[in-house]
């Protein structure tokens, strides 16, 4: 096994500290961390639910939209922009997937049903499906030119669905809860016990360590796929010159 | 080619539809998602026998387990439900907590085939003293 | 614990999950690199 097949030292680490991590906030979540005084042990799956939940939207969507803008302004514009912004949506389309799993196993036992057609529920699955068509429109077949561009046109259009997911506790009814962290009218007095507090920060932080780490290698394997299709490309070319080359020459013999 | 591209116009169309059935759906529904107990009584003549969704506090000490069934009284700004509920209420489910029923007036009162248990923002420890022996 | 069922199966199939991602991206990878590598010098 050589070097070029291993990841750095750095993507090492923050493996290493993304699996530790993630250990932590399971027995943290699990076992240390107390049940809630209405929902009982089910609030369990809160360390999950919102940490992929953020991750989901804020970090791995707003990497692509970010990438995305970069790549169609003309001074920043280069492969790298295309290809992190197709590897983050991936990501964030998975954990968003995790989110939708967990908040689901979450309603049964606390609302009493798996799904409901309320506001915040069904502006996250039209995200979901949103960012599985971004993955799809990365797939339609065109110059690599025009592909990066039109992706990075609807990785910038999707994005618009998570301030309205965001918002939708606020601006409709909802079963689903309001936000406990992040509302600015209780920056300084979130409604979260101390112990569970922690636990979930923890969880945060692990499930970005995990986001980070997952990116590095999806890019370096979004860059291989690329590479690879060059290198075809390239093959394709010397294919057809050699076989013009072959026909010119049969051409002059006879 | 022509295979790949097929497949392409398949899994837009998908979406698409994906897309179609979820705004439809929250155009629908998940606008109002429910209406409060009080709001429901105001309705009351255009609701008529339509299925909506309400919701309300369970009133303290109303809960009656009759066999199968199971009635209580809803509550929102001082306005009162009685409600009839077919089948077991969810294992959270006691009073004093805010519910959303689905079902439709019957009568005098709200026939519910679904009760859906509400839980608010705030994360309280069932027992603080215990936790703060084990935080870190 | 109540609902342990529902909660260990959601743990469960969460890190599954991102186990089974994890390890495709490392595989393919892999062997990507490996095929690239020859011509690459």
């Amino acid at each position: 096994m050589t070097t070029t097949t291993r990841s750095s030292r750095p993507v090492q680490i923050l493996g290493w500290l993304s699996a530790i991590s993630l250990a932590l906030t399971a027995v943290m979540a699990l076992v240390i961390s107390p049940p809630d005084v209405n929902m009982g042990d089910s609030v369990r799956l809160l360390y999950l639910h919102v940490p992929t939940a953020w991750l989901a939207m804020y970090v791995s969507f707003g990497v692509t939209t970010l990438a995305s803008a970069l790549y169609l302004w003309k001074r920043t514009r280069s492969r790298f922009w295309d290809l992190t912004a197709g590897a983050s949506a991936e990501i964030g389309v998975l954990f968003l997937g995790l989110t939708l799993l967990i908040g689901s196993i979450w309603g049964r036992i606390t609302w009493g049903v798996w799904w409901t057609w309320d506001a915040r529920l069904t502006t996250t699955a039209v995200l979901f499906v949103l960012y599985l068509g971004y993955l799809a429109v990365r797939k339609v077949p065109a110059s690599p030119e025009v592909q990066a561009r039109r992706s990075a046109i609807v990785a910038v259009a999707a994005f618009l669905d998570v301030p309205i997911v965001h918002q939708s506790v606020e601006w409709w009814r909802t079963l689903h809860q309001p936000a406990t962290i992040g509302d600015e009218r209780r920056l300084l007095d979130p409604q979260i016990h101390g112990a569970m507090a922690w636990t979930l920060l923890l969880g945060v932080v692990a499930f970005t360590l995990l986001y980070c780490w997952l990116l590095a290698h999806r890019f370096r394997l979004a860059w291989l796929e690329d590479r690879l299709a060059d290198r075809h490309l390239e093959v394709a070319i010397e294919e057809r010159r050699a076989e013009a080359g072959l026909s010119e020459a049969a051409e002059v013999t006879s | 080619m022509i295979d790949t591209r097929r497949r392409l116009w398949l899994a837009g169309v998908i979406v698409l539809a994906a897309l179609g059935f979820l705004v439809f759906q929250g155009l629908g529904n998940a606008t109002l998602y429910f209406r409060t107990a009080d709001e429901a009584v105001a309705q009351r003549a255009q609701l008529g026998e339509r299925r909506f969704r309400i919701e309300g506090d369970v009133v303290d000490g109303s809960v009656r387990q009759t066999g199968n069934d199971v009635t209580f009284t809803l509550t929102a700004n001082s306005v009162e439900v009685p409600v009839m509920h077919k089948g077991d209420p969810p294992e959270l489910f006691r009073p004093g907590i805010p519910v959303v029923l689905e079902g439709r007036f019957q009568g005098d009162h709200f026939a519910s085939d679904r009760i859906l248990v509400k839980h608010s923002e705030t994360y309280v420890a069932k027992n603080p003293e215990r936790v703060t022996t084990t935080q870190p | 614990m109540n609902d342990a069922g529902y909660i260990f199966a959601g743990y469960f199939s969460t890190f599954a999950i991102l186990a089974g991602y994890a390890a495709w991206v490392i595989r393919r990878k892999r062997s990507l690199s490996r095929l690239l590598r020859p011509e690459d010098g």
